[in-house]
């Protein structure tokens, strides 16, 4: 492992000291040799919108096709692009779900020129213009593992009642799912936890509704979403695996406009305006299982507990220079149970949920120098209160609070190379208290620790090749330790429609999950401390990306992970004061390989994708310290998604999953304890840990989504109707060993049956 | 030479570009294919291998009486515990250098599968450590375990909770069906006079219902019915201070209550099971080497309650 990290620290060395530098160094590089300019002394910058709405457009290009020259926005969608003067250049600006747009123009020498483009919108993506725009991505930035997703590509997908982020995202390659019944993420092998998920920049640390059944994101709300499943660049850090980070709308500069969706489980309402020098964007959704319930009687009746979970998002933001941006955001979202017996004289109550707010100032400083500040607050907290009066009661208390300042540089300060630096400084606060009765505290931690983080990047992009390298150091009050994670990604053009791509990092993570097996609810985050070292990883990662045929992308990626520290929880945990209480420690390694086949133009769009992964932990207390699987290794997922636009009315999708099954542990023996005066339970013995497989998964999915006019002359409405499960394939959730009956028998518990769901939107 | 290497690496880039290009489709297909073939699953399974079971529970100031001895029965077997004692092993328990050879049966009588030691012979002292050691008649098993007795525990609380309760007569207790929740009876224990606990000492307390057929029907989960036909509930403390709610009494008439100060061994062991249910078998939470079960031990303080309900 030493060995990996020094190497790659040499290689980092090498790259800052001996590369060559400027504009020189495109003009040698076969096979693509262009005609560049020996100066490129202009530089145009600025923003690329929305011509409707006035939304800043992600990943977004500008290009220059005769001087193969480009840029691609960031995520404030901001661009800086060095251009020759004194001759006309033809800019090309495009994106996916935008028709391209041209201009002409000149620039004088030295010209440092700010422009804002505004792109239209289209509904039907040409082929051109999406090749056109992943060919300049791929061109500017050299980032391995990378899906980028819209909300347009998610719209028109079956949803199982309730559109659903995370969902989506699992019909990726190398995106793996605990169950159908579970949004949470498992990607290349790695748990849920090592995941950094934000939204608008501020971490969510569960982020999760029913119990783990949906995500927190309000599909309305959402403007991009971009998942990087490995080879993260040092910008994000504190995890290990992937990094999913979802940009919410700023909100129409220049119409109010809103929408209503109503579902059979929840309804949500989005509502856009413009104000002041920017745009307010509001959206909220409710479950109302327990208004219906509540006013049928049935709750009573049936004397079953009362639920619901709401959620709102809401951003302000304003312009108040040509050069500033200034952003509020904020999201809030809890899930609420009750239960009340008042001849029991039990209740049970539980809530918990997300909060978080977000003050980002962007501004640019000169037309190459692009800076950004933001602060956030986040806050998770879980809490439990049941039993009875008197206190007989069980409380449970957990939260994980997070103030984070961010700050960051980007410093195009030539054509071929893109400085970018910044810091982190989070400080946490984790409470945990879990008390019964009036006895003292099972547990109560009350941790402050303070994360320092720093990094420095510099992308260079000269075709053939483009590098990324960068350094990322950060720490964590507690424990005196430094992780020192040097990142490196590359690609080479080998020809106009293939890309080799490559990347090599390190890893570091110093929060652990104490994740409960059976609810999400119940999951701790604890800081490394004195007994229990942080985690760490080592990716590589090698890919392909081509061109096979016009209007498709075609991507194969293999991938080696490595995972040191891991944490896995100890069972029965009854007090915990340390780390070393909680969790056992071990390593863990993963591997494999993905296919992601890809068409996002045409009536008929979608990806078929193919993973091929092994995930296995070791750990010295576990399974007698022998390698084992854990449950959500899964050899072979296959997830073919297809949207198909039959008419200007009609719209229909499917999904199609197939995954191995589940590892799972067999019983083998059973024994029985003779307690004193007590014949004792009879106890089950497994056998090797997940060493046996459940039946493999698979499922299809069907989707129609019709568009009128209601109560208005615009197409403004859709009615959609989904089947879920459409032939009624019962899959495997769990095997459980039925104990009631002698000899005991193994018993398969199914997941969902067919279910047909409806909905309807309407927009204003 | 050198010009010949550089167009050697172009032509090979221009070769395996051109083919890529044109072979795209198949890659994909043929890499598809073969990923699906080296990627069937081998599921292992998990071959049983016989173990013995050692229950064995020593209390501080008792005779060791009981060292029951069984074999786990493999999964698809009918489970007959009066089938899986062990018979004729070699049984002996080691405390301060001395080795004690147990007898196999009971004190009033041959059980298969039991083992004892005579009250004359030995009393289990708290802060000692006492070992055992296991061998099979056919020599196939050699089983050890250690533990170290706990100090001793009583009561300290009792009468006090039970005044608090406001029921007049001290050691009966009126439950009312109408008002589940309200019953809360706090009860305290502690270290003899002169004694002291160990550090991270945990405790265990218990309600034996000895009139089964008095059946509260409770509405909040009760405790589970063995086969002897005791009502019996068992949790975990991390120190002894007892809230006694309705729910841990599975019926009314007479009550055992007790404190247990308990050892590793029996707290690692009640940390699977719960309520009477087994949560599931942790490798990491044996601690009998060469065998499974329980070699715990614990002091212990009870009383007893007369419940009746609510006229």
């Amino acid at each position: 492992m030493k060995f990996s990290r020094l190497l790659l620290f040499l290689f980092l060395i090498l790259f800052v000291f001996f590369q060559p530098v400027g504009s020189q160094a495109v003009t040698t590089s076969p096979p693509l040799k262009v005609a560049i300019p020996d100066s490129l002394d202009a530089i145009i910058a600025g923003f690329v919108r929305d011509s409707t709405s006035g939304e800043t457009v992600i990943g977004a290009s500008v290009r220059v096709r005769a001087l193969k020259l480009g840029a691609v926005t960031n995520k404030s969608g901001y661009f800086a692009l060095h251009v020759p003067s004194g001759r006309n250049i033809t800019l090309e600006v495009g994106s996916v779900g935008y028709r391209s747009a041209t201009f002409v123009t000149t620039f004088a020498t030295g010209e440092e020129r700010q422009v804002t483009f505004n792109l239209l919108p289209s509904s039907i993506q040409g082929a051109e213009v999406t090749v056109e725009s992943d060919r300049e991505k791929e061109r500017q930035e050299p980032q391995v593992s990378r899906v980028s997703l819209q909300p347009s590509q998610m719209s028109n997908l079956p949803k199982a009642g309730e559109a659903d982020l995370f969902r989506i995202l699992q019909l990726l390659p190398g995106v793996q799912t605990a169950s159908e019944i579970s949004s949470g993420l498992y990607i290349r092998g790695g748990s849920p936890d090592q995941n950094l998920i934000l939204l608008d920049g501020s971490v969510l640390y569960n982020p999760s509704h029913f119990f783990g059944f949906f995500s927190t994101f309000n599909p309305d709300a959402i403007k991009d979403v971009e998942l990087i499943k490995g080879g993260f660049p040092v910008e994000y850090g504190g995890r290990l695996s992937a990094v999913v980070s979802v940009t919410n709308k700023d909100g129409d500069r220049n119409q109010t406009n809103g929408k209503l969706s109503l579902g059979l489980i929840s309804s949500r309402g989005t509502i856009e305006t413009p104000i002041g020098s920017g745009a307010l964007s509001l959206s909220g959704r409710r479950t109302y299982l327990d208004i219906i319930l509540d006013a049928t009687g049935l709750a009573k009746e049936l004397d079953i507990p009362s639920y619901h979970f709401y959620d709102f998002n809401g951003k302000l933001t304003q312009n108040p220079g040509e050069n500033d941006k200034l952003s509020l955001s904020g999201y809030g979202g809890q899930d609420k149970l009750d239960y009340k017996s008042d001849k029991a004289g039990s209740a049970i109550g539980m809530n918990w949920g997300n909060r978080s707010g977000a003050l980002d100032w962007t501004h640019v400083f000169k037309s190459n120098l692009f800076s950004k500040l933001d602060f956030h607050a986040s806050n998770y907290y879980a809490q439990l209160d049941a039993g009875a009066a008197g206190g007989e009661g069980f409380t449970w208390d957990n939260q994980i609070t997070d103030y984070t300042l961010n700050g960051s540089l980007e410093y195009f300060y030539q054509q071929h190379h893109k400085l970018k630096l910044g810091f982190q400084g989070s400080l946490y606060q984790f409470k945990f208290k879990v008390q019964s009765g009036n006895n003292p505290p099972g547990a109560d931690l009350n941790l402050k620790p303070l994360y320092v983080a720093g990094y420095i990047q510099d992308e260079w992009t000269s075709d053939p090749f483009a590098i990324t390298a960068g350094v990322r150091l950060d720490g964590i009050t507690g424990r005196s330790e430094l992780g020192f994670d040097p990142r490196i990604s590359a690609r080479y053009i080998l020809s106009p429609q293939i890309t080799l791509k490559a990347s090599v990092g390190m890893y570091h993570q110093y929060l652990k999950l104490a994740s409960n097996p059976t609810l999400s609810v119940f999951d701790v985050w604890l800081p490394v401390d004195s007994t229990q070292a942080s985690s760490y990883a080592t990716q590589y990662i090698l890919g392909l990306s081509m061109i096979p045929f016009e209007g498709y992308i075609l991507e194969i990626e293999g991938y080696y992970k490595d995972m040191r520290n891991l944490a896995e929880i100890r069972p029965g945990i009854i007090s915990g004061h340390t780390l070393n209480d909680v969790f056992f420690l071990g390593n863990g390694w993963a591997y494999g390989g993905e296919i992601f086949l890809q068409r996002q133009v045409g009536n008929l769009t979608g990806w078929l994708g193919y993973a091929l992964a092994w995930t296995r932990r070791k750990f010295p207390d576990i399974n007698e310290g022998e390698t084992f699987a854990p449950t959500y290794d899964r050899r072979n997922d296959v997830n073919l998604v297809l949207t198909y636009r039959l008419s200007d009315r009609w719209n229909v999708g499917t999904t199609f999953v197939y995954g191995t099954g589940q590892a799972y542990s067999q019983t083998t023996a059973f024994m029985q304890i003779r307690e004193p005066e007590y014949q004792g339970p009879l106890l089950a013995i497994p056998g090797k840990k997940n060493s046996l497989r459940l039946p493999s998964y698979h499922r299809l999915d069907l989707s129609a989504t019709y568009s009128f006019s209601l109560f208005s002359d615009k197409r403004n409405a859709t009615f959609d109707i989904d089947i879920y499960n459409v032939y009624n394939h019962r899959n495997t959730w769990t095997r459980q060993v039925d104990q009631t009956v002698n000899p005991a028998q193994i018993n398969d518990i199914k997941l969902l049956p067919i279910l047909p769901t409806f909905g309807l939107q309407v927009s204003f | 030479m050198i010009k010949t290497v550089k167009n050697l690496v172009i032509g090979v880039k221009v070769l395996s570009a051109k083919m890529l290009e044109h072979s795209a489709l198949w890659l994909a297909l043929s890499t598809l294919a073969l990923s699906t073939l080296i990627g069937c699953d081998e599921a292992v399974n998990s071959d049983y291998e016989e173990q013995i079971v050692v229950s064995a529970f020593l209390f501080e100031g008792q005779p060791i009486d009981s060292v029951v001895l069984d074999r786990t029965v493999p999964f698809g077997e009918f489970f007959d515990a009066s089938t899986t004692g062990v018979e004729d092993a070699k049984v002996s328990v080691t405390v301060d250098g001395k080795t004690y050879q147990l007898l196999e049966g009971t004190a009033s009588g041959y059980v298969p599968g039991r083992y004892y030691l005579p009250a004359s012979d030995l009393i289990v002292t708290a802060g000692k450590t006492y070992e055992l050691q296991v061998v099979t008649a056919d020599g196939k098993h050699h089983v050890k375990a250690s533990t170290r007795v706990p100090q001793p525990i009583r009561f300290t609380g009792i009468i006090d909770s039970l005044r608090r309760a406001g029921q007049g007569i001290m050691d009966t207790v009126v439950l009312d069906t109408n008002l589940f929740g309200g019953f809360v009876l706090p009860i305290t224990a502690g270290p003899t006079p002169g004694g002291f606990a160990e550090p991270n000492q945990k405790y265990m307390i218990q309600v034996l219902s000895y009139d089964t057929l008095k059946k509260i029907n409770t509405p909040i989960q009760g405790p589970p019915v063995d086969t002897a036909s005791f009502s019996r509930y068992s949790f975990l403390q991390t120190a002894p201070l007892v809230p006694l709610s309705a729910r841990l009494f599975g019926a009314f008439g007479r009550n055992r209550i007790a404190i247990l100060a308990v050892d590793t061994n029996w707290v690692d062991y009640q940390r699977q099971v719960v309520n009477g249910r087994f949560l599931g078998y942790h490798p990491s939470l044996n601690h009998v080497e060469g065998g499974m079960g329980v070699w715990g031990s614990a002091a212990r303080d009870t009383f007893t309650i007369y419940l009746k309900p609510k006229e």
